[in-house]
């Protein structure tokens, strides 16, 4: 079932066109969005979001339109967001931030809406720090408050704009057990730099790039398109479209295979690189 | 009202309550007042009266104006804007129920001030030109209500960066230059009533003041209801005239 469905969306801001005539469609699952910086990954999220509204094109969320102001608002009842850039009220406490937030998805009945407070952060592993205040959190922890209030109300559609950025490790992979968790049942759609996250999670992907959508797919599919294109060797291929040396000492190359190279198998950051590969993004060792 | 509102309203109202940018400046200014009547060699109802009157309906408002545009500037200033703009409840449903938790709270302070100063003029020992009629006592809750809603229409219509100390010192300024140069006759650019007490203050202004008869005092309470409710009506609807 198509619970996201956008077609031939188009947003200008300025002269900047961000979006050009991008189709996507999301169902149940973990559906990631790709593309290098200034793609429109964001902007397209925000249009998901109701954030924004599209100059051209038709979007459909959760059955409903959201250009219309009555099933704007029904669909607000049943989504969550986590923006980019999350903020939150200074002076507020954890549990504070999320009840406010709670309210203002109508959730008016105080006992049951503490409860529902209490169970998405223990959900996000928040609930030791439920009375600290939020700008006393790290980074890390504040990422988690941002996806708590996401969750409020289990809402069908969850929009997370890169939910990893700037997280550790051990943080990242607490937040895919998360997202993982969030996506069973519900529609999630996410962006990320991080191919592997996206790997880990996604059930489709969709990479953007200047604007456009360039591929729409299972990551099977994507890494399936970089078979027979990703090599290693002793020498790095002077015409390839990314060559480094890897921590063994050898050469990957993604693109044309210098002489003597072995064929390996690609992974989907190399499907990424091919994808929208340009010259500027070879990598010199 | 609907649930939301009503909840909403409480939690703006407490947002405002503690924030400290309206308790401190009014706690030391009470401070103050408590201090200069309890070390004077006599206790003076008279001293507490006027203190108390200058500093919740005099420095109040100034307090109000910058304490309510902080709070609601809050979510712009801390970029939280967009996550809170995701939820069924409304651009214009979160302004009304600042507006009214801001003016709410506020005009509670400003009635607690009113009985405070009814409580101690019951005392007795305050003379007739001392003391304020009720007209001019009511004028008190909704001058700082009031000054709330200018701060909550500030933070709505100025949203630039440094908006809320730009503002801040705009208004004081303002106050200030008026002070200096305002008709104290034209009582309505006045947020309160020529009362009594101004003949102190007649020294400064070198305007002789003619104390305001009780059914002006109550006109003009009146007067400054409907300004709060041209204050809320141009702060809600604020995004109706905001570009796409």
């Amino acid at each position: 079932m198509t619970v996201v469905r956008v077609a031939g969306v188009t947003k200008t801001f300025g002269r900047t066109q961000a979006l050009n005539a991008v189709d996507f469609e999301a169902g149940r699952g973990v559906t990631g969005l790709l593309g290098p910086n200034g793609a429109g990954k964001t902007t397209l999220l925000r249009m998901i979001a109701t954030v924004l509204a599209p100059d051209d094109g038709r979007l459909s969320l959760l059955g409903r339109d959201p250009a219309r102001a009555d099933q704007r608002t029904e669909i607000r009842h049943r989504l969550g967001y986590l923006p980019q850039e999350a903020g939150f009220h200074r002076g507020f406490s954890v549990f504070e931030f999320v009840d406010y937030v709670a309210i203002l998805k109508s959730m008016t009945d105080r006992r049951a809406r503490h409860d529902e407070v209490r169970r998405v952060l223990a959900l996000t592993g928040l609930e030791s720090v439920g009375g600290k205040r939020i700008r006393a959190l790290s980074g890390g922890l504040r990422r988690r408050v941002g996806l708590a209030q996401a969750l409020l109300g289990d809402p069908e559609l969850l929009v997370l704009d890169e939910p990893t950025a700037g997280l550790d490790p051990e943080q990242r992979l607490r937040f895919r057990e998360m997202i993982s968790n969030a996506g069973e049942g519900r529609t999630v759609v996410l962006s990320s730099h991080q191919t592997e996250d996206l790997a880990a999670l996604c059930t489709r992907i969709c990479v953007i790039h200047e604007g456009q959508a360039r591929f729409a797919g299972t990551p099977a599919e994507l890494i399936a398109r970089a078979d027979g294109r990703v090599w290693t060797g002793t020498q790095r291929a002077t015409n390839a479209l990314a060559a480094w040396r890897t921590g063994e000492g050898a050469y990957r190359n993604v693109g044309r295979p210098p002489d003597g190279a072995d064929l390996v198998s690609p992974t989907l950051e190399d499907a990424y690189l091919l994808l929208v590969g340009a010259p500027g993004l070879e990598v010199r060792a | 009202m609907t649930a939301t509102l009503s909840t909403l309203v409480v939690c703006e109202a407490r947002r405002l309550a503690r924030h400290p940018a309206l308790w401190l400046p009014l706690a030391v200014a009470l401070a103050g007042v408590a201090k200069a009547a309890v070390s004077s060699a006599r206790f003076q109802a008279g001293s507490w009266y006027a203190g108390v009157f200058v500093t919740i309906a005099v420095l109040g408002p100034v307090v109000a104006i910058f304490a309510a545009n902080l709070v609601a500037s809050n979510a712009r200033r801390t970029r939280a804007e967009e996550m809170l703009s995701v939820t069924p409840t409304a651009d214009t449903e979160r302004t009304l129920a600042m507006c009214l938790g801001v003016a709410l709270t506020l005009a509670g302070i400003g009635c607690a001030t009113a009985f405070g100063m009814a409580f101690i003029a019951a005392g007795g020992s305050l003379g007739t030109g001392e003391m304020l009629a009720a007209g001019e006592l009511a004028q008190i809750p909704v001058i700082l209500a009031a000054g709330g809603l200018l701060g909550v229409l500030t933070a709505r219509w100025l949203r630039f960066p440094g908006a809320v100390l730009v503002s801040f010192a705009v208004f004081v300024l303002g106050i200030l230059l008026f002070a200096q140069t305002g008709n104290r006759t034209s009582w309505w650019l006045w947020w309160y009533t020529a009362t009594p007490m101004d003949s102190l203050a007649a020294d400064i202004t070198s305007q002789p003041l003619r104390p305001a008869s009780a059914a002006e005092a109550w006109w003009h309470t009146a007067y400054l209801v409907g300004l709060c409710a041209c204050l809320a009506v141009a702060a809600v609807y604020r995004g109706r005239w905001r570009r796409p």
